[in-house]
């Protein structure tokens, strides 16, 4: 009797462990991500891009959005790769496939804006590209953490409270430490960037079809944006110039 | 050394040889100018000419003579016996250069012969402006031949103010050599038009008609587009004479170097500047002088004042034309002259992982050192090491010359019959304009099979292919990386799922921190302010205090001490919360005291009386031995708790 319920015991978890396994492999055929690639396997880049797209609106990762970028070069968007590639470097700054292929991509862009900052703004701004938000936040937040449980120990091993050269050091260490982060945010936060996604853009004087056009961008480029109303971004170049543009031409990153 | 032989072969003459008489015999003075009659700028040479004195004579200073400029230029001696009789002759020499114009007088020259004065004629001197002379061209005579002299060299100096003459300083620098027709630099390329890597020789001839000394380079030569090889010059120059323009000038060659251009084109080689020093006027004469000071080039003069001269020759132009293409071998790597090839191999039988070496040799005229090796074919099953390269130059005559060797370690790693298949050098040759093609023989080489590994590749030497060492691996096109095949797992590192609890963990240790902090500051603030603490804890002392006055209603209502006990305890409770509340001491309360401090607190008088009730109370059941039972020790609790209310309320 025993052992015919242990034998009944084991159908069912195999069963179970089946119907489990069953369901993994059906839920990766399924998976809109998988079944990207394998468009992409096969030549269908336009197919793969939408899918990508599907992918990256349930679940954001730098791959999907390597890929998307990808499947949009395949497919001779060079906008939109340069775009898709840019959010995932936002992720994974330091991938070296995307580091490559966005190298490639902006080599391909017929126009270049030339960086009139000065040359420690640049150094920053490129260094900042490197790290993410959440490895500046982990920084930042690792020395405070160390900070306030030296203060805690401190306190609790009934030390005489004086905020002396020791403190100082500290809290000068948790600042350091918090730099990357303010100027991670102080770019940010100054303007959003965006990639010229048409062919060609035309950056207009005022935010206004009326509006003459000051000059036109090649689909690819990035700009700064600093500004915005319902359907007009107000964009900065890297060289100062600045104007108008639709939002249908640029894709904020 | 020479000189001093000599010097003493004459003072043995002078001393031993001759009798002991008078060194002056007849002393007879002359001074000519070769014309008395000159342009301003032009040169007069005048010869002061004394016979019948043998031996040493000092050197005849002439008088001061304005208006020109006075430049020593030798002197000659001459001495022989004629039929018994001797004669003796000796001359100075002088150049004049007229500064001004006007006529001038060269008074009577003094010459001193063993302490006696002797004196020359005197001269007259007529000088002209150059301009005047110019409109008659039949005076001056023929015309100078133009090719030999050359082109920065003044023909017709312009006029220059004429100045009072001023002795110059020794070592003074001089600025208007340009002016100055007695001495100049000329430098020659040969050829003046060459083929890329084709050898140009410039030569650096020094020209002067003063007695001159050549003191090196103050500026080097530019010559950028050019490999330099330089010609060693001798310790002494070699010098020569020669007419120019009717003049006769001494010529010193005093420096050479080759040039090979780099790549087609018109160049300009600055010269360079050079440094000699003239002798303008001797003041002393003495034994050594009659040697020395005659030399050219060499330490002469030094006992007299020198002017230096700075001698910059205009720049040089030069083509170099590019090299034909037609006909241009695919061999050829640049080699411009004559060349011969040799090659060689050390050893025809070798065993297998054995090394010998190929050695190829290039000799000939042309730029030695860029000479690149003739690259070697294929061969199969051998290892290739460039070894050695060695190079010898020879500079000879207008000629760079040398040999290059090349040496090439082969290691045959398979048994069998090696072939070394000859080698193709090509260059090209300026004379013919042709290019040329030598080919080597090829070499056959027996390999024995041997077990012996193949040797260490020594230090030093790279891999075939012979010019380059290792290739690098080039990319043939571009593309972007392929897709990612994965997804980063759910379950992956994320800072940004770290960071949420790292904010909230943060934020707790915050909070604690802070109220130990606060806590810490309290608890030292009450330190410090006792008064202020008893007040505060009052309360919580008493209502501790009441909560065993509960326990001890419950536990011992039937011992009959327990009143005792109860109403001391509460007492204690009383007073104790009393003295801390209204900040008085504990020990000795009394109950006047207590209540001033309670009518000062503005405590109802209810509460005052509540006070004194409880003390009665208390009094009487410590010290009257009074029994109260349970009921009246819950009055008791209410009473104090009303009490500590009642104040707490203040």
């Amino acid at each position: 009797m025993k052992g015919g319920s242990l034998t009944r015991g084991i159908v069912i978890v195999g069963v179970c462990f089946w119907i489990a396994l069953a369901a993994w492999a059906d839920a990766e055929k399924t998976n809109p991500f998988q079944r990207a690639n394998e468009l992409y396997r096969n030549g269908k880049y336009q197919e793969s891009a939408r899918l990508y797209e599907e992918a990256a609106q349930l679940y954001e990762s730098a791959e999907v959005y390597y890929n998307l970028g990808n499947a949009y070069f395949k497919d001779k968007k060079l906008g939109l790769a340069v775009l898709n590639y840019e959010r995932a470097r936002q992720l994974k700054p330091r991938d070296r496939d995307l580091l490559a292929n966005l190298a490639y991509v902006n080599g391909l862009i017929e126009y270049k804006i030339e960086d009139k900052r000065n040359w420690f703004a640049r150094k920053i701004s490129q260094a900042l590209e490197y790290v993410t938000f959440g490895e500046c936040w982990m920084l930042a937040l690792g020395a405070y953490f160390v900070f306030i449980v030296g203060l805690l120990v401190s306190l609790l091993g009934k030390r005489k409270l004086v905020f002396g050269k020791s403190g100082a050091l500290a809290l000068s260490f948790v600042i350091f430490c918090s730099l990357p982060l303010l100027l991670k945010y102080g770019e940010a936060g100054f303007a959003r960037r965006g990639i010229v996604t048409e062919k060609s853009a035309e950056v207009r004087y005022g935010p206004s079809s009326s509006d003459r056009i000051a000059f036109r961008l090649a689909e690819g480029l990035p700009v700064a944006l600093s500004g915005e109303t319902e359907d007009w971004y107000r964009i900065q170049l890297k060289d100062g110039r600045s104007g108008w543009v639709p939002k249908t031409q640029v894709s904020a990153i | 050394m020479k000189r001093l032989c000599v010097l003493g072969g004459i003072l043995c003459i002078a001393v031993f040889g001759s009798p002991p008489r008078s060194l002056a015999e007849n002393v007879q003075l002359g001074a000519a100018a070769d014309k008395q009659t000159a342009e301003v700028n032009d040169e007069i040479h005048l010869n002061v000419k004394i016979t019948g004195v043998r031996g040493a004579i000092q050197a005849p200073q002439l008088p001061p003579l304005e208006g020109f400029e006075v430049f020593y230029s030798g002197r000659s001696s001459r001495f022989s016996f004629v039929n018994g009789r001797s004669e003796s002759l000796t001359e100075f020499n002088y150049v004049l250069i007229p500064r001004s114009v006007g006529r001038f007088i060269l008074r009577p020259i003094e010459v001193k012969v063993e302490g006696k004065s002797y004196y020359t004629n005197q001269l007259d001197f007529t000088i002209e402006n150059a301009q005047t002379t110019a409109a008659t061209p039949a005076a001056s005579g023929p015309p100078a031949p133009q090719l030999t002299t050359p082109s920065y060299v003044p023909r017709a100096a312009p006029a220059v103010p004429a100045a009072p003459f001023v002795p110059p300083q020794a070592a003074s620098s001089v600025s208007d050599e340009a002016l100055d027709q007695n001495i100049f630099l000329k430098v020659s390329p040969f050829p003046a038009a060459v083929y890329t890597n084709q050898q140009l020789i410039l030569t650096y001839s020094l020209y002067t008609r003063y007695d001159t000394r050549y003191e090196g380079f103050i500026e080097e030569p530019e010559t950028s587009g050019f490999w330099i090889e330089e010609f060693p010059m001798d310790q002494n120059l070699g010098r020569d004479t020669e007419i120019i323009d009717g003049r006769k000038y001494v010529r010193a060659d005093v420096k050479k170097i080759a040039l090979f251009p780099t790549a087609p084109g018109q160049y300009q080689i600055k010269p360079g500047v050079i440094k000699a020093s003239v002798q303008i006027e001797e003041r002393a004469s003495s034994l050594f002088d009659e040697f020395f000071n005659d030399s050219f080039f060499s330490g002469a003069g030094f006992l007299g004042r020198r002017v230096e001269k700075h001698l910059a020759p205009p720049p040089i132009r030069v083509e170099v034309r590019p090299l034909p293409e037609a006909g241009k071998p695919d061999s050829f790597k640049g080699a411009v002259g004559e060349f011969r090839m040799a090659t060689n191999v050390d050893k025809r039988v070798v065993n297998q992982n054995e090394a010998l070496t190929f050695q190829v040799t290039l000799e000939g005229q042309g730029n030695i050192e860029t000479l690149v090796a003739p690259k070697l074919p294929e061969i199969p099953d051998v290892k290739l090491y460039e070894s050695d390269t060695q190079t010898q130059l020879f500079r000879a005559q207008n000629v760079i010359a040398g040999k290059k060797s090349f040496e090439i370690v082969m290691i045959p790693t398979e048994p069998g019959e090696l072939t070394i298949p000859g080698v193709e050098f090509s260059f090209f040759n300026p004379r013919t304009e042709r290019y040329v093609i030598l080919k080597s023989d090829s070499y056959r080489i027996k390999v024995n099979p041997s077990s012996v590994p193949a040797p260490a590749v020594p230090k030093g030497i790279l891999e075939s292919g012979l010019e380059e060492g290792k290739k690098e691996i080039r990319l043939e096109s571009e593309d972007i990386q392929y897709i990612k095949e994965e997804q980063a797992p759910s379950g992956q590192f994320r800072p940004s799922k770290i960071v949420v609890w790292f904010v909230v963990v943060n934020g707790i240790l915050t909070l604690i921190s802070a109220g130990l902090a606060f806590m810490r500051k309290r608890s030292e603030y009450l330190d410090r302010n006792v008064s202020l603490k008893r007040t505060l804890f009052a309360k919580r002392y008493a209502v501790k205090g009441l909560k065993r006055l509960d326990r001890l209603v419950k536990s011992s209502m039937k011992d009959p001490k327990s009143d005792e006990i109860f109403f001391d305890e509460s007492a204690k409770i009383l007073n104790r919360y009393l003295s801390d509340k209204l900040d008085l001491s504990p020990h000795g309360l009394i109950q006047n005291v207590v209540e001033e401090r309670l009518q000062a607190l503005q405590a109802e008088p209810g509460t005052i009386e509540k006070v004194r009730g409880c003390h009665e109370i208390c009094d009487r059941v410590r010290f009257g031995k009074m029994d109260l039972q349970g009921a009246d020790r819950r009055l008791m609790i209410q009473n104090i708790r009303e009490i500590i209310y009642a104040l707490e309320r203040k």
